[in-house]
C-alpha cells in the first residue's frame, strides 16, 4: 500500500486585500486546499502595515483550512501585524510561528475578549497633509467606537501632538512614515506611534506646567508634552534597535481627560 | 491666514479660523504682537469657528498675554466651543486667561459682529 505523503503549502497573503487580489487568493487557497496537505502556512511579510482587513482575511482563511480539516499557521509575521494582533488580544485565535519577530512582542500579553474589537493601523506622511488625513481616519475610526466626541477630541488632540513633534523635530530619513495603530480593548483605547526618526523618549522628561509662570515667563512652546501627558492614562517609550521609537499610549474608556 | 477687525483705537478683533496651530500659531503671535505694538489694549480672540487648538495654538496666546495685561488690557478668547475649553481646561488655564462667551464680548466691547 503506497502512502501519499501530505505535505506544508506556503501562501503569500497580499496586502491589497480589496477587489481581485482578494478573490485570486481564496481561489488558489480553494484550489490547495482540495490537495488535502498537511499544513497551510500563510506568508504575512508583507502585512507591515495590518489593518483589522487583513485579520479579516487572515480569519477567513484560517477558517477555511480547519472546514478543509487543514492545520493553518502564520509565518513571516511582520512586527506591524504581530502589534496589531497583540493589541487586539488575537494572537491566540491564531497558530504563529515562533520566531523572532513573536519573541520580540513577547512583552505583549494575551487576553483574548470575547468580542474582538476592529483597529485603525496608517502609515502617516509626516506632513501638514498628511497629519491632517491621519487625523480625518482617526475621527471616523474614534467616532465609531461610540465613545463620545469629546474621547474622540482628546486622542485626535493626542494624535496632531505626538505626530507634529515627529514632523517638526523627528529628522525623519526620506521617505519614511510614522506607523500608528489605534486600537480598542479591555476598556480602553490604545495609540502606538512609531517612527525611525531621532532618539525621543517623552517619558524622561518630567512636566511640571504651571500656567502662571509660563504666563509670566511669555513661554510659547513646550506645552505638548503636557497636553499629551493630562489627555491620556498611560505612556510607555521603547528606543527599537537604537532605530525606532516606539511610543505607546492608553486613554480609558469612560474617563475624559486624567493625569497620571 | 488671520484675519483682523478693528474695534476703535484700543481694541482689536483677530480671528484665527478653524484652526490654532502649528501652520498658524506663528502668523498669531505675530498679528498680536503688531496689534500691541500699534496701542491695541484689548485683542479679542474670535474661536467661534476654532476646531482645533494645539500646544502650538496655546503657545501664541501664553507668550503674548503678559504685555497685554501690562498695557492695562488683556487677550480675550471670545466664543470657543466645549472642545476648546476642554483644552485650556486640561492644561488649568482657564483661571488664567479671560474666556468670555460672544454674548459677553459683544456687551463689553459693543461689537456688533466678528467677522
Amino acid at each position: 500500500m503506497s502512502v501519499r505523503a501530505r505535505r506544508t503549502v506556503t501562501l503569500l497573503v497580499p496586502l491589497d486585500i480589496y477587489g481581485d487580489t482578494l478573490e485570486s487568493f481564496y481561489e488558489e487557497l480553494r484550489g490547495r486546499l482540495k490537495e488535502q496537505p498537511e499544513e497551510i502556512r500563510l506568508d504575512c511579510s508583507l502585512l507591515e502595515h495590518a489593518t483589522s482587513a487583513h485579520i479579516n482575511t487572515l480569519w477567513h482563511a484560517q477558517g477555511k483550512c480547519e472546514d478543509a480539516g487543514v492545520s493553518a499557521k502564520l509565518i513571516s509575521v511582520t512586527y506591524g501585524l504581530e502589534r496589531v494582533l497583540a493589541v487586539l488580544d488575537l494572537r491566540d485565535l491564531f497558530v504563529v510561528e515562533r520566531d523572532e519577530v513573536e519573541a520580540r512582542a513577547g512583552k505583549y500579553r494575551p487576553v483574548r475578549g470575547e468580542e474582538a474589537p476592529d483597529a485603525l493601523s496608517l502609515a502617516v506622511a509626516p506632513t501638514v497633509e498628511g497629519i491632517s488625513q491621519g487625523m480625518q481616519r482617526l475621527h471616523d475610526y474614534l467616532l465609531g467606537l461610540n465613545h463620545g466626541e469629546m474621547f474622540a477630541f482628546d486622542l485626535e488632540t493626542v494624535f496632531y501632538e505626538v505626530t507634529t513633534n515627529i514632523r517638526l523635530h523627528g529628522d525623519l530619513p526620506e521617505g519614511e512614515y510614522i506607523s500608528f495603530t489605534a486600537a480598542a480593548s479591555n476598556g480602553s483605547v490604545h495609540l502606538c506611534f512609531e517612527d525611525q526618526g531621532a532618539y525621543f523618549d517623552p517619558t524622561s522628561r518630567r512636566i511640571d506646567f504651571d500656567p502662571q509662570r509660563a504666563i509670566n515667563q511669555r513661554q510659547t512652546r513646550g506645552f505638548g508634552l503636557a497636553i499629551i501627558r493630562k489627555l491620556v492614562d498611560g505612556i510607555s517609550y521603547e528606543r527599537q534597535n537604537d532605530s525606532v521609537n516606539i511610543l505607546n499610549l492608553e486613554k480609558k474608556i469612560n474617563r475624559n481627560g486624567g493625569q497620571f | 491666514m488671520i484675519s483682523e477687525k478693528r474695534l476703535g483705537i484700543e481694541t482689536i478683533v483677530l480671528k484665527p479660523g478653524k484652526a490654532l496651530d502649528n501652520t498658524n500659531a506663528h502668523e498669531m503671535t505675530e498679528a498680536i504682537c503688531k496689534a500691541q505694538g500699534e496701542g491695541f489694549k484689548n485683542i479679542i480672540l474670535d474661536m467661534e469657528e476654532l476646531q482645533l487648538l494645539s500646544s502650538a495654538g496655546v503657545g501664541s496666546i501664553l507668550g503674548t498675554v503678559e504685555i497685554s495685561r501690562d498695557m492695562g488690557g488683556d487677550i480675550v478668547l471670545c466664543g470657543a466651543g466645549d472642545k476648546i475649553v476642554h483644552i485650556l481646561e486640561v492644561l488649568d488655564l482657564c483661571d488664567y486667561l479671560t474666556i468670555k462667551s460672544k454674548d459677553e464680548v459683544d456687551k463689553q466691547y459693543h461689537m456688533q459682529e466678528v467677522n
